[in-house]
Parts: structure tokens; C-alpha cells; sequence
């Protein structure tokens, strides 16, 4: 006998199998490392202007 | 001298006592300046001589600009750079609460010690992000848009996801852009809302305004427009690879992620995967 888990009595939702997704992580972004200025390499460069003039990270 | 920044909702007020010393913000900054009033937080800044990092315990270091130690009751980022001396050009020392703090300049590191920029990157970002994970808050990394009827959306993604790029189409499409790097969502009387911040990207829009949060999208390229709905999560590991969490502190990390839980509770997500042109603001506004 098969039962539509649509009509179940209970109203239960359908079983969905679990799914494992991977998601990605930018550690640099996310800890703010650098910086994007126009004509610098950024922070922790050796053309970096830091304290000068500096902008968040690129998006 | 003194000036009051104020970024969503929350007032930054720095002083500074030295009468021979300016104090500047530039760029973006400059349109989140605020009437002097009631502040949420006080930075004192003053200079030094010299400075050196904290003998504490070291909580966390980027690798590259910053570090944060824990120096008995208060939190104290170091930020060096590779083209000065090893030794810190800044100090910035706040209580556990964020709310009060001070910012030392190193005189040996600056070209004019007359003139300071106490939040310069990272400094006012590491802020925000450290107060708004004591209840206030979560900073993103996205592109805020507020369209026709007050309408807000939130394209959220990391680097070359296409944030500035789909920042500039829906701006040629009249709409206003609060950010096409950085958001602040909060909620406001149950609802979730999105703030504009100075922390721009490429195509450097940074507004002062908010609007309660309509939609989020999970912004990828694609070879047309599609939208597929996220929820649970899916949508949640989705934001939080969008934002800017203190890794370092377990009580921020856990409200954190039970804001951004919240969030993609209340607010309908989905992927974007668009094109580069004008058609996916119209695929967008027919869809909501």
C-alpha cells in the first residue's frame, strides 16, 4: 500500500533527505586584512600609504 | 576638537583635548557627519611619542594591518604597516562594551602629526563590527538598494560577485544606493532594516539612509536572470558568508548568528544569478 505523505492524517510534511552544501569562506574579507586604494597595493605593502590614506576593502 | 559620525543609527562622537591638533574624516565619511548630540560612543584621541603593542594576551591577528589583544578589562587593536616601522603607527583601546575609547597616534609614524584621521580603515569598521555584535547589529558585505515605494533590497556577495556592477545599473534605473559594499542590518520594531555605510566599493555610492529590508539576494553570475528562493540554512549560511562576525569573541560569534537566523527568518531570500545590464532591474521589480 502507498501513502501520499500529502494526505497524511497527522498533516506531516514530506521527508526531505538532509542535503550538505558547501558555502565558501573569504577569511581575508571577513577580517578586513587589506584594503583596495587606487595606485596602492594596500596595506602591509610595501607601496601602501598607511596612515595617509587608506578605503575599505574591495568589493 | 570634535565631530560625531553617525552610521545606522548609531552615533560615534571623537574628541580630541590637544588644542594644536585638527581632526579630519575624508571621503564617503564626510556624508555620515552628524550635528553634535546625544552619542552612543566616545573616542577620545590623543598622540604619543611612541607606541608599542600591548604586553597581553593576544586575541587575534588578520595577518596583515591589525591585531587585538585583551589588556585586563579593555580591548586594544595595534595596527602596523608594512611601510612604516614595525612598531604600531596607531592604538586603539576601548571598554567591553565598545562604547568608550581612546586613539593614540604614534607621532614617529606620522607626516603631519598636526592633522589626525582617528577612523581611517579598519579602525571605524572594527568598531561597528565589535558593537553590533553586542545586540545592535550586523555589518554586510552587499549592496543595499532602496527603489521605487521604499522598497529595499540587499545584494549580498563576496569580492567580484558583481555588487558595484549591479550597484550602477539599478542607480541608471533611478534607484537610491545605499552601499555597494557595505550594509548595516538591524532590526527596528520587529522589522529588519538596511543602512547605507561610508565603506564603499568601486563604484563608491555611500548614502546616509535606511529603509525596512524587503528581499535578500545571494548575487552569482549567470548566462540569464534567475532567481531561486533560499530559506532555512541554506539562506543562512548564505549571509553568513556575507558578513563581518568578531571570530574572536564567542558571545558576538553566537548573537551573530542568531541575528542573521532572524533575519533570514523574516526576510524572503533567494540566489540572483544575473546578467550585466539594465534587465535585471526590471526581472527584479517584476519578481517582488
Amino acid at each position: 500500500m502507498t501513502i501520499n505523505p500529502e494526505s497524511t492524517p497527522t498533516g506531516k510534511r514530506p521527508y526531505q533527505k538532509p542535503e550538505l552544501t558547501q558555502v565558501s569562506l573569504r577569511p581575508e574579507e571577513a577580517v578586513l586584512g587589506g584594503c583596495k586604494v587606487t595606485g596602492t597595493a594596500g596595506p602591509g605593502q610595501p607601496t601602501c600609504r598607511t596612515p595617509a590614506a587608506c578605503s575599505s576593502l574591495g568589493s | 576638537m570634535t565631530f560625531t559620525l553617525g552610521v545606522a543609527d548609531i552615533a560615534t562622537r571623537v574628541v580630541c583635548d590637544e588644542p594644536a591638533v585638527a581632526l579630519t574624516v575624508s571621503g564617503a565619511a564626510r556624508r555620515f557627519l552628524v550635528p553634535e548630540g546625544p552619542a552612543d560612543v566616545t573616542i577620545q584621541v590623543e598622540r604619543a611619542s611612541s607606541l608599542e603593542d600591548p604586553r597581553a594576551e593576544k586575541l587575534f591577528d588578520s595577518g596583515l594591518v591589525w591585531r587585538l589583544y585583551r589588556d585586563g578589562g579593555d580591548f586594544v587593536f595595534s595596527f602596523t604597516s608594512a611601510s612604516l616601522t614595525p612598531v604600531p603607527y596607531k592604538l586603539a583601546r576601548f571598554d567591553t562594551s565598545f562604547t568608550n575609547g581612546t586613539v593614540s597616534f604614534n607621532r614617529a609614524c606620522l607626516l603631519d602629526d598636526r592633522v589626525l584621521e582617528p577612523l581611517d580603515f579598519p579602525l571605524a569598521e572594527l568598531l561597528m563590527i565589535n558593537l553590533l555584535a553586542r545586540g545592535w547589529g550586523v555589518e554586510i558585505h552587499g549592496c543595499g538598494v532602496i527603489d521605487r515605494g521604499n522598497t529595499a533590497y540587499v545584494f549580498a556577495g563576496q569580492s567580484q560577485a558583481g555588487k558595484s556592477t549591479i550597484a550602477r545599473l539599478w542607480h541608471d534605473e533611478g534607484a537610491t544606493i545605499l552601499s555597494d559594499d557595505r550594509l548595516v542590518l538591524r532590526l527596528r520594531d520587529g522589522n529588519v532594516w538596511v543602512y547605507g555605510t561610508p565603506w564603499h566599493g568601486e563604484a563608491e555610492f555611500a548614502v546616509p539612509a535606511s529603509a525596512p529590508l524587503s528581499r535578500i539576494f545571494f548575487l552569482d553570475h549567470g548566462r540569464e536572470n534567475r532567481v531561486r528562493p533560499m530559506r532555512g540554512a541554506g539562506a543562512l549560511a548564505q549571509l553568513f558568508a556575507c558578513s563581518f562576525p568578531p571570530f574572536h569573541d564567542e558571545a558576538g560569534l553566537s548573537f551573530t548568528l542568531e541575528l542573521l537566523d532572524t533575519i533570514t527568518d523574516r526576510v524572503p531570500c533567494a540566489g540572483l544569478s544575473f546578467l550585466p545590464d539594465a534587465g535585471v532591474v526590471s526581472f527584479v521589480r517584476a519578481g517582488t
